[in-house]
């Protein structure tokens, strides 16, 4: 019970945009053209999985050209493993428009 | 109908809204101007040294709310351009062909708009450049005898005519993308040109901005508009957006074309410019194609643009 109350206080403090989200594995929606959330905080070694709410197909790649992922239809995932710490932004290839950034910490 | 004999016009573009499925442009004076694509046939083709249709994002394999049977709207659009009294020379389609860059998109594609026979010029949108090879099924079966990403040119009776690849290579923050390739055999395929020829160039995002927030513009259109600023007449045709937004600026004329598969919100009055979901009795309204006449004389070229719910 008091688990549960502390993740809601917790999600609700992510999507109050109070702080970067820190998880271990963690996930993030793309929806109306947008990254949820856009400016993620992760351990190094743990994962992020992109996932395509909207009704067009969106492609995730670093701007350093590190990863990207395959053109994601909606509902499409796609999975990627950030090993070594530092900072990612990452954009849509097909929206460009559409960043956001993954810092990885040791 | 304009009165086509007015020489006033020749820097006017017109552009009606009539039902059917896309835009008739006709060129008059090289400056396009609007006709009755299936409404009017007897002015059309009187009028008309030669017409060409634009078609656009056709996105086939969508099936998502804004319109779960996009290919039946598409094969409306292409019944349209079968019955049109007076063939047009050729078709332009200017990107999104397929919605997912699929094979089998691809074929139907070629399939269903090759039916009423006419030529086809492509431009890719970035719908069709997402299989694993970034782009090499587009290129595989459109680029053969052109440059690059996929552009090239071609005259038609005396208009000239250039294909725009902006959606390749495209940069975080950043619009529509040409790059200094595409841009320096522009310069050159210009080059010699007299300003008196008339200049058609189509791409798939639109070469000025329209909305940057939805990334709506070319980062490097500028240049290209830079190129074509000494030509007496020149008409910019895109797609994309999926809706008809016009201007008219010296002696160029912009207008985008509907989409035969859904439409999007106008610029701004959405959370993003995702398929917008219109009632269904309303959809076809919202759909549609564009017709071009090209005329001689001191005539401008007309647009027409028409939807799905007309005629
Ligand atoms: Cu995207």
């Amino acid at each position: 019970m008091r688990a549960k109350l502390i993740f809601w206080v917790f999600a609700l403090l992510v999507s109050a945009g109070i702080g970067p989200a820190l998880a271990a594995d963690a996930s993030v929606s793309i929806s109306n053209f947008t990254f949820h959330p856009a400016d993620l905080q992760i351990k190094a070694g743990s994962t992020v999985t992109f996932r395509n709410d909207d009704d067009i197909p969106h492609r995730v790649a670093a701007e350093d050209g590190s990863f990207s992922t395959k053109a994601l239809d909606s509902d499409d995932k796609a999975t990627i493993t950030f090993a070594r710490p530092g900072v990612f932004p990452y954009f849509c290839t097909i929206h460009p428009h559409m960043r956001g950034k993954v810092t990885v910490t040791p | 109908m304009p009165n086509n004999d007015d020489p006033s016009r020749r820097k006017v573009l017109e552009c009606m809204t009539w039902a059917g499925t896309g835009v008739l442009w006709t060129f008059a004076g090289g400056v396009p101007k609007s006709l009755g694509l299936l409404g009017d046939p007897a002015v059309a083709a009187e009028a008309s040294a030669f017409t060409f249709l634009q078609i656009s994002d056709s996105h086939i394999g969508f099936n998502k709310a804004a319109n779960p049977h996009a290919l039946d709207t598409l094969k409306e659009a292409i019944g349209k351009v079968k019955a049109l009294p007076v063939k047009p020379a050729f078709m332009i389609h200017t990107g999104d062909i397929t919605h997912l860059s699929l094979p089998e998109q691809f074929d139907t594609a070629a399939q269903l708009i090759g039916e009423p026979g006419l030529d086809v010029h492509y431009v890719p949108g970035e719908h069709d450049l997402i299989d694993a090879n970034n782009g090499k099924l587009y290129l595989d079966r459109y680029g053969a005898g052109k440059k690059g990403a996929g552009w090239y040119s071609f005259d038609h009776n005396g208009v000239h005519f250039v294909g725009l690849v902006n959606v390749v290579n495209l940069k975080a923050g950043g619009l529509g993308y040409l790059g200094a390739e595409q841009l320096a055999w522009l310069a050159d395929d210009l080059k010699g040109k007299p300003d008196s020829t008339p200049i058609v160039v189509f791409a798939h995002i639109p070469l000025w901005t329209i909305y940057a927030d939805w990334g709506w513009g070319t980062d490097d259109g500028a240049q290209v508009l830079q190129l074509l600023r000494r030509f007496g007449s020149v008409t910019v045709l895109n797609g994309h957006i999926h809706q008809i937004i016009q201007k008219v600026e010296g002696n160029v004329t912009f207008h985008t074309a509907r989409s035969t598969a859904f439409p999007q919100p106008a610029p701004g009055t959405a959370p993003s410019p995702g398929p917008m979901k219109v009632p269904e009795e309303q959809l076809r309204r919202f759909l549609g194609l564009t017709s071009v006449a090209v005329k001689f004389g001191a005539q401008p070229l007309a647009i027409t643009d028409t939807t799905l719910a007309d005629g």
